[in-house]
């Protein structure tokens, strides 16, 4: 009898390219890293969403020949890189064939006098980066999943690093890209400044619109010297206030980041142990009384936010790094710069904390990406959500979101990545199970349903308050369904247009962006039918 | 023609009809600037044509020259609204499908632009290595003639 799976049908069709249907593979691509599938996990639905089969070409020109395959047997495809997405930008079925392209990590093309890298897309981020400081070099690229995902992975969800306020975004260093269309066809784009760019548009489009093999990107000299710098301010508001100051006065801190009172007493504390292990704490007494507190998210909430919190944890904290080569004169290079941002920041009531909360936050600065499973098992949950909006909007925006959220779970935040017109806000939070209701009796039954609760509640009020619903953390299956909120109906026709045109039978990441179905996880998301 | 100066943001939002010279005049009056050479060309012309002269985006990756627009798509079917913000993740960049397309697929009714406070510091990382305006490949040719049939239908 003839095996009718997908995957069965490509290991036939392309025998040499390497692919596996086994058991335990089809478990580990069957999700990315977006929280809501760990709640799944720790309800014991390890694998609701595994593939048909998972392939890993090493070449552009393998990955033209299996998309071709899909193309002409129909068959949907996901690309896929380290995993590391918080958004379901990654939900296979049992049709899909998953590609992984991290066996394709080769430099094609180092231009040291141009400085710039063509790479190719399954790199991942930290090697990089070292590679390119052992030449002097540096991308300026660092997320805090550097350790957990691939340049691929960066285009395609429009990544942010923490030194984007020097750098840029990931969206900011692509000069080109090589992309194999949903027909198999290998294509580079080129960024133009004055002319049509097709970069900017699959920078960003998830995997639907073609599938990135190399990227050719901007380098920078590796710094030669560093300043840092610490501030504390009365309330959140005054820092981001002088974070603006900071911009718009035309100083570019590769690192800018403001923390609320609370985030800031965490970020003082430091993220690791004193032994350099993460903190890994087990279900205990402390997690039944953070379990029970968490039920109460509006009133804890209310207590720490305003002047309370304040005076409690010592105010905002924010931590500004400059960055560059040393500089020939007085005037120049990052301590210049950073003198310069002082005589702006101290008429804003700034209070230096000298140089050490910016150095430790420096040495730590990955650390805080890891402590999401203790709180996991824990029986509670954590994540969060990064929204953008105009400087004048701000205000609105934390404070809708913030009170948004903070109905249904414990919020805090930080200012990570600032620009000259406004800014990103990035909440982190954390709940609990809500009461029990009808089809969710059980505690992560009751855990989804406050995180859900929590989530269609601060997207709403992202968008009312004039905010965008995703800074860097793309949109994934999980915000898709509101993506018409922000781009309204004309724009999600337009991105569904552009889809047609690079993938016409819609076999790239089918139901990423533009859902294909009702979703679970948005239930109020649907007022009228999704077509194709 | 009103132009909404949002000081605060230092964002300007402008009808496309407008020219450059007298955006920069109005701006002029609030102590800001788009920091170009201001001309009678409509904002929205100008936008069509790849904003030339304006500096690239690779000399300060912290900053954008368009924050957002209103465009009308060629055929008069829809308008597509991308509100002002510093940067998004929600899907292809929408405003790079309308600036530098010569109006192929929509044209620009309003704009949300980038200003300067006059004599402000301006960022300049060198990028003279950089090849920044490749002529158009076949390839892409054929891209931007399957999204304009796919936008008509």
């Amino acid at each position: 009898m003839v095996d009718p799976s997908p995957l069965a049908e490509l290991a036939r069709a392309l025998p040499d390219v390497r692919s596996s249907g086994d058991a335990a593979d089809r478990v580990a691509y069957a999700r990315d890293l977006w929280p809501r599938h760990h709640l799944a996990v720790r309800a014991g639905n390890v694998a609701e969403h595994r593939p048909a089969g998972v392939v890993w070409p090493a070449s552009t020109e393998e990955v033209a020949r299996v998309v071709r395959w899909a193309h002409d047997t129909r068959t949907p495809v996901v690309p896929f890189g380290a995993g590391s997405g918080v958004c379901a930008g990654v939900l296979p079925n049992e049709r899909v064939i998953v590609l992984d392209l991290k066996r394709m990590t080769r430099w094609r093309e180092l231009d040291e006098r141009a400085r710039t890298l063509d790479v190719e897309a399954g790199h991942m981020g930290l090697p990089l980066e070292e590679d390119l400081n052992r030449r002097g070099l540096t991308l300026g690229h660092f997320p805090s999943s550097i350790l957990c995902s691939t340049v691929g992975g960066w285009i395609a969800a429009r990544s942010a690093g923490q030194c984007s306020g020097k750098y840029g975004k990931i969206e900011d260093m692509v000069l080109a890209l090589e992309c194999v269309t949903g027909t198999g066809r290998v294509v580079t784009l080129r960024h133009r400044t004055s002319g049509p760019n097709l970069v900017p548009l699959v920078v960003g489009s998830e995997g639907t619109l073609a599938v990135v093999t190399s990227a050719k990107l901007r380098l920078h000299p590796k710094p030669e010297a560093r300043a840092f710098a610490a501030f504390s301010f009365p309330t959140t508001e005054h820092g981001w206030e002088a974070m603006r100051a900071m911009f718009q006065a035309g100083l570019r801190p590769a690192v800018a980041r403001l923390y609320d009172p609370f985030d800031a007493m965490l970020a003082r504390r430091g993220a690791v142990k004193k032994d350099g292990a993460d903190s890994g704490g087990t279900p205990g007494l402390g997690a039944a009384a953070l379990r029970n507190l968490l039920r109460r998210p509006g009133a804890i909430n209310e207590l720490l936010e305003g002047s309370f919190g304040s005076a409690v944890f010592g105010g905002a904290l924010l931590v500004v790094i400059f960055e560059g080569e040393a500089g020939a004169a007085a005037t120049e290079g990052p301590h210049a710069d950073l003198a310069t941002a002082r005589r702006v920041l101290e008429p804003m009531k700034a209070r230096w904390l000298g140089e050490g909360p910016a150095q430790k936050w420096l040495l730590h600065r990955y650390s805080v990406s890891y402590r999401q499973a203790p709180v996991f098992a824990a029986g509670l949950f954590s994540d969060t959500m990064e929204v953008a909006a105009p400087w004048s909007k701000l205000g609105a925006l934390y404070d809708g979101v913030r009170r948004a959220l903070g109905a249904h779970v414990f919020v805090m935040a930080h200012m990570s990545h600032a620009y000259p017109d406004g800014c990103c806000i990035y909440f982190s939070f954390a709940g609990t199970a809500g009461p029990a209701e009808p089809g969710r009796e059980g505690w992560d039954a009751r855990c989804e349903a406050t995180y859900d609760r929590a989530w269609r509640a601060a997207l709403a009020a992202a968008v009312e308050a004039g905010g965008t619903l995703a800074h860097h953390h793309g949109a994934g299956r999980s915000k898709a369904p509101r993506l018409s909120s922000e781009l309204g109906d004309a724009g999600v026709a337009t991105v569904k247009a552009l889809m047609r045109a690079f993938d016409p039978r819609g076999i790239l990441n089918p139901g990423n962006l533009i859902p294909d179905a009702p979703t679970p996880y948005v239930d109020d998301a649907h007022p009228k039918p999704v077509t194709a | 023609m009103s132009f909404e100066i949002d000081r605060e943001s230092l964002l300007v939002r402008v009808p496309g009809a407008a020219t450059l010279a007298s955006i920069e005049r109005a701006l002029e009056r609030a102590g800001l600037t788009l920091g170009i050479a201001a001309t009678d060309l409509a904002v929205g012309d100008w936008l069509a044509a790849g904003a030339p002269g304006a500096a690239s985006a690779f000399a300060d990756p912290a900053d954008h020259l368009v924050a957002g627009l209103t465009a009308t798509l060629t055929d008069g079917s829809a308008t597509v609204e991308v509100r002002p913000s510093p940067r998004r993740a929600v899907g292809p960049d929408l405003v790079a499908l309308f600036v530098g397309c010569h109006e192929r697929f929509a044209s620009i009714d309003h704009v949300w632009l980038r200003v300067h406070p006059r004599g402000a510091r301006r960022v300049a990382l060198p990028t003279e290595h950089l090849d920044l305006d490749p002529p158009v490949s076949p390839d892409e040719a054929a891209l931007l003639d399957a999204i304009a049939r796919e936008l008509a239908r």
